[in-house]
This record gives C-alpha cells, structure tokens and sequence, in this order.
C-alpha cells in the first residue's frame, strides 16, 4: 500500500516527540513550512541525525549521509517530501 | 627507558620506521617518513623562536597534519594546546589568552577564524597554515632540545564549577603512564589498526585513538567527520581492529539499516565520555557481533577503568575495574567510605592524575584530597572491584561526549536584555545523550528563536540549547539556591 504524505509528516512529528522529547505544543503547531533545525523545532545535528535513524527504520528506506544537509532539514515538508521519494523508489520493480 | 614525549617519539619512530603510522585517502605515512615531516616542522618551529614552555595551539580536524603539528609542537619543546574545531572567535580568543599561545597551528580553512582574533589577544600570536609545511626543508643539524619530565606535555581543559573551563595540565610522566597502561591492559601491538574518528582535540580521541596507537607502533585511520556509512565501510574494507568513540557513534552505527550489514574484525570496541544505554550495546552486538566495552576517565585523572571482563554479558553497565596501580573508592557526604555496593561519590587515586588546577587553590582543596580526586560522579562498587557509575553530583550537561558547563552559557543569556534570570540544565533524552535546555525568567520581550539566535557565534554550536522554558519565578531552596532538579523535566 502506497504511503502518503500525511502519513510520513504525523510519523516524523511523533519521532519528534517520543525519540527526541520535543514539546509536543511545538509539534502539533507545525506546518510544512517549519524548520527542523535552529529557528524552527530546535534540533542539532545530533538530533536530526537521530531523526533520519528513526525514519530509515519506520520506512525501510536508507538514506546516504551525503543526503544529510542542511537543505534536508530546511523544513518538515522538505524532510517528508524526500521521504516520500525514498519510499516510493523502493516500492519500484526491479 | 623513556622519560619524555620527544624521547617517545624518537624511539617509536625509529624502531617502526618502515610499518605504517597513518593511513587516510588510500595514502600510508610510514613511521620512518611520519618521523621526517614531525622533524621538518620541529626545527620550523624554533627557527620561529619556540622553545620549551612555549605554548602552541592545534587548530585542525583530525587528519594527519593533526598528528604532524601535535608531535611537531611536543617535540619542539613547546606545551601543545589542542583547541576544538567548533569553537567560536571569543573561545579561540580565550584559550589564546588564557595559554598565552605564541603560535596556532591550522589549515586554509580556520586561517579566517584566526586572523578574525589575533589583534585582540592580549599576547601576540601567529598562525602557520599546514599548507605551507610543504615546502619546508629539512634541517638536519636541528635537534631536538631537552625536556624535563615533570614539565607540562600539554595544556587541556575541564568545564565545571567556576563557569570557566579549569586548566589541566599533565606533564610527561603522567600520560606517559597512561598510555602505558592503556597499551599493556588492552594488549596493544603494531598490528593493531586504529580508527581515529573521536577528536583528537579532545582527550579521548587523543589518548585513545592518537596516541595510544603511536604507543603501540599501530596504524591510525585518521576520519574528520564522522559519516556513518563511510566509518563502517572503512572499518569492514581495512579490517581495523580497535575502535575508540563515544556513544553516539555506536548507537548510529547500531541503528543504521546497512544492506548487507559489513563484517567487522574488531578486537576491541570501546565507548567512553559518556554512559552508553544497554540496549544500544544489544543491537550494535546483535548486528556486528562485539560488544561494546566502557571505559571510564577524565581530562583530570586520564584513563581509570575499562570493562575488559570475560563475563561481559553480565556486566555490560559497568566501567570495568581500576587500571593497575590506580585505586577507586566510593565515598559519601563527609568523605567517608561507605560499604560495598552503596552508591556513594567515586574518588580515584592515580599515577597518572593531576595534583591540582593551576590557579585555583580553594577548589584544589575540596577535590584533591588525600591523594584522591573527587570526580564529582556518583557511582558503587561490586564485589570484584567493578565500578558502576550512577549519574553525578556535578551539575555538568554531557553533549555527545562534550561536557558543558550550565554557567557558561547561562552567562551569554544574561547579557541579553529581556532576560532577568537563566538556568541552564541536561535533559535526558531516550538514547543516553543530554540536550541543553535553558529555563528563563523574563525581564522583557524575548522568544526562544531570539535568545537561540543571541548565542550562536558566542558559543560553539554544540553549547548553545535546543530547549527553551518561560518561568514566572526561578525554583529556588530556602537557602536561595536554584533546585536545578526541578528545571530537568
């Protein structure tokens, strides 16, 4: 069954809470256009490393570390848009 | 028998000339040519006028110019000051300051941050790119000075307490002790392939990786960032034999879906700098098939204890039992030593600890004591001697590996002017590290974005929180005293 976007943005946010004990009032506020880092949801490079972890597990995808940018984690709609085309490439025929 | 650094270096790099010392890029830097570029620098460095005493700061990831510039300052005489790459222009003004540095060694890449600072230190100091160690010439009547024992090898640091980092300076006779001791408890040989992926400019990576792998006439493969694919790629391609991190790297490592997962041929594994969650340990042995030994010890003491025991699965929480000649003894509240298996306050006494902190004589006095020091962890004894440690006394946040000290950045917050009180405290997260979080009493307007904002490029990025809470008032004891405790939720 396809995932959708929806789905990876509510899992990313409930890793959010329950892996990196993000306030949950933060979270349920945020939109696509959130940043993940500084500004925005606060994560470090730790943190948003920890995040991908999370993500290459739920979704079975891997992803390279060159993909780790700051580009990747610019907003919550960036990091599940790069998410969805992971999970979508791996669903593909060989 | 060998009483300095520079007498080390000469012995190692003779008897080993034609094995490898340092492989990184596909390229191999023998001993017997480590030795010339170290010699190179060296004679460079006095031509520039250092001679023993001078202090000399390393500015560069780790790499083999690291290697080249640390053992090129150390055997030039001059005390070596490893500085951290994330540290921003008011910390590189500090430690310039504070160690009187004469010269930075660095690359292309910090020359900015560098010259950014220089006019402002109150000393004068150089910097001296790796760039332009090249075209050096060898000197062939240039010999290295002599250098007492007891002098200071390098200068490193330690956060707590006094809202400044506190000077540590261990001479040739203690770290030659320790890694010593590191090399005959782990069995080190010249066969032995190091990872080098911790920072050298911290003293795990340095002693752990760096060195003890030069003591023992190993290979170093030195890693400037640690990228996990690439790490557990050259691990299973080189088949290296002893890895020496923190616990973050493992726990990545274990939680990455690598298709197929690599083989390793590890000996040793082993975590130190912070405590490494169980079930962590679990899943890196389920996946790689080695446990994770930890090893426990402070800027101050050096290397203590590393869990080396046959029954591991057993004791897999455990820091293992004191290295040879060092004691550990749990004490409580007034001191005293308390019973096996109660928790009390770890003191250690060690040949290869400090006596005290330059400078600071009220605070030597309550943590060196009786040929002890305090180390402020919280921790029991089993039966055999094995220390497990059990949290701290002090109020230190441990990031990645990195200890912060709370005052240090609540000091930048309290500059802000919408800020009237700061705390700063570790939150725990589910995966052993510690976040910096910041519990503010507002004066004025001022939202967590700005106060984020207001830090960076005054602090390094790792200090600086990631968790803001507004409180009307500051939790505070009858005595006044901020319940940190509380803050920590």
């Amino acid at each position: 069954m396809e995932i959708s976007k929806q789905e990876i943005e509510t899992t990313i946010k409930q890793l959010l809470v329950e892996d990196l004990q993000a306030d949950p009032a933060v979270i349920a506020k945020a939109d696509r256009s959130t940043p993940l880092l500084g500004r925005g949801i606060g994560l470090d490079s730790v943190e948003a490393l920890r995040l991908s972890l999370g993500l290459e597990n739920r979704f079975e995808i891997q992803i390279p570390d060159a993909d780790l940018t700051v580009e990747l984690f610019s907003s919550l709609g960036a990091l599940t848009d790069y998410v969805y085309r992971k999970a979508a490439a791996r669903k593909e025929p060989v | 028998m060998i009483r300095t650094f520079p007498e080390l270096f000469m012995q190692i790099t003779e008897t080993y000339a034609v094995r490898p010392a340092i492989v990184s890029d596909g390229r191999t830097l023998p001993f017997g040519e480590l030795r010339e570029r170290v010699l190179i620098l060296a004679a460079e460095l006095a031509r520039r006028g250092i001679r023993p005493g001078t202090r000399v700061g390393v500015l560069l990831r780790n790499s083999p110019e690291f290697v080249i510039a640390y053992w090129a300052a150390l055997v030039s005489g001059a005390i070596a000051v490893p500085l951290n790459d994330h540290y921003q222009q008011n910390e590189i003004l500090y430690f310039i300051d504070e160690c009187e540095l004469s010269l930075i060694l660095t690359d292309e890449s910090y020359r900015a941050l560098c010259e950014s600072v220089l006019p402002q230190a109150k000393t004068h100091c150089d910097i001296l790119v790796s760039e332009s160690w090249d075209v050096l010439n060898f000197d062939s009547s240039w010999q290295p000075p002599t250098i007492d024992a007891n002098s200071p090898v390098m200068f490193q640091f330690s956060s707590g307490s006094t809202g400044r980092p506190k000077r540590i300076a261990r001479n040739h006779t203690q770290l030659l002790w320790e890694l010593d001791a590191l090399k005959n408890t782990l069995g080190l040989r010249p066969e032995d392939r190091f990872l080098g992926v911790a920072p050298f400019s911290h003293v795990n990576g340095l002693m752990r990786s760096m060195l003890a792998s030069f003591r023992a006439g190993a290979s170093l493969y030195p890693v400037a960032h640690f990228d996990r694919h690439r790490v557990a790629g050259l691990i299973e391609q080189e088949q290296l034999t002893v890895f020496i991190a923190v616990p973050f790297m493992f726990i990545v490592l274990a939680e990455t879906r690598f298709d197929p997962a690599p083989k390793f041929g590890l000996r040793w594994c082993i975590s130190a700098s912070a405590p490494l969650p169980l079930k962590y340990n679990r899943l890196f042995h389920d996946k790689f098939g080695i446990y994770i030994r930890q090893l426990y010890g402070s800027t101050e003491t050096g290397t203590m204890s590393v869990n080396l025991s046959d029954d591991i699965t057993d004791t897999l929480d455990s820091v293992g039992a004191p290295l040879p000649e060092i004691e550990f003894a749990i004490v409580n509240d007034n001191a005293q030593r308390v019973e096996t298996g109660m928790v009390g306050q770890v003191i250690v006494s060690s040949p290869g600890a400090i006596r005290g902190y330059d400078g600071l004589p009220e605070l030597n006095a309550q943590v060196f004591r009786d040929g002890f020091f305090f180390t402020g962890d919280l921790g029991r004894l089993d039966e055999e001697g094995r220390l497990y440690l059990q949290g701290r006394l002090k109020f230190l946040i441990n990031k990645s590996g990195f200890k912060i000290d709370p005052r240090e950045v609540e000091s930048v917050l309290e500059e802000h002017p919408g800020v009237d009180k700061v705390a700063v405290v570790g939150v725990a997260t589910s995966y052993g590290d510690e976040k910096v979080k910041a519990v503010i009493v507002r004066r004025g307007p001022c939202t967590e974005v700005e106060l984020a904002e207001f830090c960076r490029g005054k602090i390094a990025d790792f200090k600086i929180p990631s968790v803001f809470e507004f409180l009307e008032e500051m939790p505070t004891s009858p005595t006044g005293k901020i319940r940190r405790a509380l803050l920590t939720q």
